[in-house]
């Protein structure tokens, strides 16, 4: 039987999971629907179809960063998974369903693009995660010196 | 100057004196806990680690350490400015004076961290030890999280 905590952690990683499948999810549709506004000559509807397989894409997507990236475990190796990921699963839905059929190439690709470089963008995070720890470590040993040599800390 | 300690009061005085030797009194209604604590830290921290080097043997304060570390089933203790070898294993050493503030960061390397002076923390869970010494290793990820707890950073 699952203890409280181990259903809180899974609670907190689907909910992870939900707020970043729902990103994806607002941004696949935009892009999707937006080019109505680039080549207003066209008429760009998202059908139900279409739409539970970029669900889909976005669950797998918001899945894949769960995993991967945890708070604990976040490496170059893992970005660099979640990044191959993620862009796997965007490139062969897109392919694989035809959602771009009707627009031109350079749409797709750009598409493509802008997904790579949000995923670049956890680099950020990345670098952001270890200024933030560098501070905590920092904060930390001086206390410790603080503390009459450590003397309390360690004898208390 | 009063401090708490485990919730007991203890009043500390220091009193500057122009000749004679250092000397430390302790005033007690018992021997209890803290007290014996107090003690323990007194006597480790007098307690000298046997090192050599050019065939010479040095008594070293564990306070002298900056790090130790295990080559080639060879203990090496750094100090500010100079590298002895201990007869001492690392394992022995890291259990004696843990409570001085050696720390394992690796599996042949102890840091003594009163004498860091910076610490950074890099990529896949490690941490770049800077010592005021000018030398730097890193805190590898198995031990990173012991060395945080340290600290006092809970994970």
């Amino acid at each position: 039987m699952m203890k409280k905590k181990q259903w809180q952690d899974l609670y907190l990683f689907l909910f992870d999971v939900k707020t970043t499948a729902c990103v994806y999810f607002v941004t696949f549709v935009f892009f999707y629907l937006v080019y109505e506004i680039i080549d207003p000559s066209s008429s760009t509807t998202l059908d139900l179809w279409t739409s539970m397989q970029i669900l889909i894409a976005c669950l797998l997507i918001g899945f894949g960063q769960g995993l991967i990236l945890t708070r604990n475990g976040l490496s170059v190796l893992r970005i660099f998974l979640w990044g191959v990921w993620s862009l796997f699963i965007t490139i062969s839905f897109s392919e694989g369903f035809h959602w771009f059929n009707r627009y031109p190439r350079w749409y797709s690709l750009t598409f493509y693009g802008i997904i790579a470089i949000s995923i670049l963008f956890i680099w950020l995070v990345l670098d952001w995660r270890l200024q933030r720890e560098t501070q905590e470590l920092n904060d930390a040993l001086n206390k410790f010196k603080g503390s009459s040599k450590g003397f309390y800390k360690n004898n208390s | 100057m009063t401090v708490k300690a485990g919730g007991v009061s203890l009043k500390i005085t220091v009193e500057h004196i122009s000749t004679g030797e250092n000397e430390i009194v302790l005033k007690c209604r018992q021997l209890d806990s803290e007290i014996q604590k107090i003690l323990a830290y007194l006597k480790e921290s007098m307690e000298k680690l046997v090192a050599q080097k050019d065939g010479e043997k040095f008594l070293l304060l564990s306070d002298e350490v900056f790090y130790v570390e295990s080559v080639d089933n060879k203990t090496f203790i750094y100090t500010k400015d100079a590298v002895m070898e201990s007869q001492d294993s690392l394992f022995f050493i890291e259990n004696k004076y843990s409570n001085m503030g050696l720390v394992r960061i690796g599996k042949s390397q102890l840091v003594n961290l009163h004498h860091i002076k910076k610490l950074k923390s890099i990529i896949n869970s490690r941490i770049e030890v800077t010592l005021e010494s000018g030398d730097r290793l890193v805190v590898s990820r198995h031990f990173a999280c012991t060395f945080k707890s340290r600290l006092g950073i809970e994970n």
